[in-house]
């Protein structure tokens, strides 16, 4: 049984239950954590690093975190800006030279020994590389995560109508793609 | 969830799970790993205090040591290899002992050496000498009042 959300706020901004509060944190959310960055960088061993710099970050700054959104919506958030940042630094560092961060995703989705799908998956996977960046972020949260819009605008800070729009597209490209394919 | 009711058939035909797996014991593991790197990251913290106090210190001594830096390698040898009568003391005095010397070239030899003997030579008048002396000084009354 994991403590509330309210509990472990709490315990995370006293001094001497910080460290316990912490773990519960951990426990309970490293599990949804890791799979929405995963999705987003697609290979087990940079998902491995993000996740590790996202509880970081949120160790760092749980004093600044002021209770506006809840306790999900800014792990979430932290996630994602983490996530995206660890992407386009890797696409700076590749030896070869890539096009567009979908170059490394694409890279990373080959070669990773961690993905578990057919190839009408990997094709999917390869879809989902096609969209823009923030296409991407909503396919994936609302179709794998079935995040409801309000929590996702939250998230992302973008309005409930330009995620929907966005969605829309992104599964219209999706479809369009895999038709492609066929 | 009227999007998600509305998947496309290509969509639908799939699973709606990620094609992605971890590693066995991952998640048993994370939070051991993600304490030792905690640890890695924030094991300085507790001295961040001491720290803090030589980070503020360390313009000030920056500057400090200039400063002696400085002193060492243009004052110090300054004071070293100039003459001592130059270094010592202020011009004036320089113009004094100039002079001094300057007055005792114009002396002649038998002079010179009457001024350097200890005790002068004892003067003595005959009466002629301080009649013309008190003559030419003092007027007959102020002699006449003087003896009276």
């Amino acid at each position: 049984m994991h403590p509330s959300d309210q509990e472990l706020v709490e315990g995370l901004k006293q001094e001497k239950a910080k460290n316990a509060a912490f773990q519960a944190l951990v426990l309970k959310y490293q599990q949804r954590l890791y799979w929405h960055i995963r999705k987003i960088v697609l290979s087990h061993d940079d998902a491995d690093d993000v996740l590790q710099n996202t509880f970081l970050k949120v160790w760092k700054n749980i004093e600044s975190f002021r209770e506006e959104s809840s306790l999900f919506t800014w792990l979430y958030r932290i996630a994602t800006n983490e996530s995206l940042t660890f992407v386009n630094s890797q696409k700076k560092r590749a030896i070869l030279p890539l096009n567009d961060v979908s170059d490394y995703l694409k890279q990373n989705l080959e070669s990773d020994p961690w993905f578990d799908g057919d190839e009408i998956q990997k094709t999917l996977q390869k879809a989902i590389l096609t969209l823009p960046e923030k296409q991407r972020l909503v396919f994936n949260m609302r179709y794998y995560d079935e995040i409801p819009y309000q929590e996702m605008s939250e998230i992302l800070e973008t309005s409930v109508g330009a995620l929907k729009a966005s969605y829309h597209h992104a599964v219209k490209k999706i479809e369009d793609y895999m038709n492609r394919q066929e | 969830m009227n999007s998600l009711e509305n998947i496309p058939p290509r969509l639908s035909e799939l699973k709606k799970e990620p094609p992605f797996r971890v590693p066995p014991h991952y998640f048993d593991d994370f939070p051991a790993r993600l304490n030792h790197k905690l640890e890695q990251e924030f094991i300085a913290v507790p001295a961040e205090p001491r720290g803090k106090i030589i980070r503020l210190l360390k313009p000030i001594m920056g500057l400090a040591a200039s400063f002696l830096l400085v002193f060492m390698l243009v004052y110090w040898p300054l004071q070293i290899f100039t003459p001592k009568k130059m270094a010592s003391g202020p011009e004036n005095a320089t113009d004094l002992d100039d002079n001094l010397l300057h007055l005792l070239e114009n002396v002649d030899d038998p002079t010179f050496y009457a001024l350097l003997e200890n005790e002068p030579e004892k003067v003595t008048f005959n009466d002629e000498e301080l009649v013309s002396y008190l003559s030419t000084t003092q007027s007959e009354f102020e002699i006449y009042m003087q003896i009276k």
